[in-house]
């Protein structure tokens, strides 16, 4: 067992009367790694965190967590994972302490202070020690999300699976879960879904992007970022344009220069094949053109919104590890 | 499992999984809420209000006939509110998604269903009929009932008992094999009043259908299993009786079987 790879999929799949709802997955997480998982509704991520934790099983392929089979040795994974579900639900008659107690009980028969003190520690970590003694059906949704995190931690789990964790949180809410998650790292892998894109690319390090039920992306997220279309400049600059442009278009290691013109000023996109030469020559070549005033310059970084809306609209940005 | 070091770890395996506290849990909801007494004091009161007014003021009631009337009361109206409690016990569960959030820790499926089924027993067998039949057994043997001995009133309940867990074991079932709460609520209703009607016309099944252990099987008034048992007389027939004893074992098997391939 390779204690380094905590996920692993092959070509796991899920069927529901016809309708694939996630076509085969092949995927790696690796320890202490916060691997965000992204897509649009329906692509199949609850139903990959699902297959993960043996409340669903797969149609075809496998998955092992921590080296266990996933549909054999479930219970032993849940020992080690931490679950928060996309709408966390609890009994209603218990109280927010209560539901912690409960849960932690799966996990732990005593020492009865010790039980108490991390259900201390988990309510004074998601802010809800002022909510302990208040039944779980009082809460709003945003408090019942807390409520979701704290319990997913109570057995200081070696791989927490989050579907949503951000959702119904306000923006500090929000923060504070990602200082969590960053937090997390030196002791927990993170597998976790989300529509947030700003928050995968602050606290991630790992991304895959999930569309119709296929990987349609999948790698480091600097990868992602980077793009698949190689290494891009911009250029951004004031003047007349078009004797330089034609100058760098010529050049054998540029593939590609695209021009657009916004409030008299030209940003070019350069796209090199040589990165080395391109970070010596380009910006010195340009200005050889004693007439241009370059305003910026540096190497294109994607947005992951960008990457992300190029792959569920069919673009051709991003790919696979 | 970083931290967790000062701690004693749960070693239940395989069925048992997360038996312990989800056992803990089930009674829990019975006995540290307000159902238990809630429960208790409605079929207390239902049971020995009726029973009383019949009686202590009833002009011209026998007593002879008291074993009956309690049996008619005590058999027919709290297999309903067994059917209410337990409709959302499985389903509830599985639609709001309360049974994938417990089953995503280390508990097995078996663990989750008995503590639905041995609670939940355990309450309506206490609250539904133990705690009101002792009042009534004191009210009948005061008014010179024909109840033969406190053994045979106790083995009575136990057969009202039976009959409860058939629907609790039914309805949980039920539950388990079906996500729709109509049906879940619906089919067993339809059969604990359909039961009249299939005896007009199959009169045989009075041999097999729970109705007959509290409600009498033919014209006469009296014969039901459990009066009779009261009562230190032979029943009719012990074919009720086996016939639930039976379907109770069979429902909480396939409950037991069913749930384990249960998409969550």
């Amino acid at each position: 067992m390779n204690e380094t790879v905590v996920i692993r999929t092959n070509g796991l799949s899920k069927t529901y009367e016809g309708v694939e709802a996630l076509k085969p997955l092949d995927l790696t997480v690796t320890a202490n790694s916060i691997f965000g998982f992204l897509g649009p509704n329906g692509a199949g991520k609850t139903t990959t965190m699902k297959l993960l934790l043996g409340l669903i099983r797969p149609t075809s392929g496998s998955a092992t967590i921590f080296g266990m089979d996933s549909v054999r040795q479930s219970p032993d994974i849940r020992a080690r994972i931490g679950y928060l579900p996309q709408e966390p639900r609890f009994y209603e008659h218990h109280t927010v302490r209560e539901t912690l107690d409960f849960t932690a009980r799966f996990f732990f028969k005593g020492p009865e202070q010790a039980i108490r003190q991390r259900i201390e520690e988990m309510l004074d970590l998601v802010g809800l020690e002022d909510k302990a003694d208040r039944k779980v059906k009082t809460l709003s949704g945003g408090e019942q999300q807390r409520l979701g995190i704290a319990q997913a931690q109570v057995n200081y789990p070696d791989l927490l699976i989050l579907d949503e964790p951000a959702a119904s949180l306000d923006p500090l809410g929000r923060r504070d879960v990602l200082e969590v998650l960053s937090r997390l790292r030196k002791h927990t892998t993170v597998f976790y879904s989300t529509h947030i894109l700003d928050d995968v690319q602050k606290v991630s390090d790992t991304v895959a992007i999930l569309n119709h039920g296929v990987l349609a992306a999948y790698g480091p997220i600097e990868t992602l970022l980077a793009g698949s279309s190689g290494v891009v400049y911009t250029v951004t600059l004031k003047g007349s344009t078009e004797p330089a442009r034609a100058r760098i278009a010529a050049l054998p290691w540029v593939r590609d220069l695209q021009a657009s013109e916004r409030e008299g000023q030209s940003t070019w996109t350069v796209a090199v094949s040589d990165e080395l030469t391109a970070e010596q020559q380009l910006l010195r070549t340009i200005l050889v053109d004693t007439g241009l005033i370059v305003t910026s310059f540096g190497r294109k970084r994607y947005e992951l919104e960008e990457v992300f809306t190029n792959i569920v609209e069919g673009g051709a940005h991003g790919g696979k590890q | 499992m970083a931290g967790n070091s000062e701690f004693e770890i749960v070693q239940e395996q395989g069925w048992r999984r997360g038996l312990h506290n989800l056992m803990r849990q089930g009674f829990a909801s019975w006995w540290k809420t307000n159902n238990w007494w809630v429960q208790t004091l409605i079929w207390t009161g239902v049971i020995n209000f009726i029973l009383a007014g019949m009686l202590w003021s009833a002009q011209g009631f026998n007593v002879q006939d008291a074993l009956s009337f309690y049996a008619i009361f005590a058999g027919l109206f709290p297999p309903i509110a067994v059917i209410i409690i337990m409709q959302d016990v499985v389903v509830g569960e599985k639609l709001s998604g309360t049974a994938a959030w417990v089953l995503s820790k280390p508990a097995s499926r078996t663990a989750f269903i008995l503590s639905k089924l041995v609670p939940n027993a355990v309450g309506v067998a206490a609250t539904m009929v133990l705690f009101p039949g002792v009042l009534a057994f004191v009210q009948l043997v005061f008014a010179g009932a024909p109840v033969a001995s406190p053994l045979h009133f106790l083995a009575g309940l136990g057969i009202f008992v039976l009959n409860l867990w058939f629907y609790l074991t039914l309805t949980l079932m039920l539950g388990v094999l079906t996500n729709s709460r109509a049906a879940v609520i619906a089919i067993p209703m339809a059969f604990a009043f359909g039961q009249q009607y299939l005896l007009n016309m199959v009169p045989v099944l009075r041999y097999v259908l729970p109705w007959t252990l509290s409600l009498p099987p033919g014209e006469a008034f009296s014969g039901a299993v459990v009066p009779s048992v009261m009562a230190g007389v032979a029943p009719f027939s012990w074919g009720p009786v086996i016939f639930v004893s039976v379907c109770i074992v069979v429902f909480s098997a396939v409950s037991l079987w069913r749930f384990q391939d249960q998409e969550l």
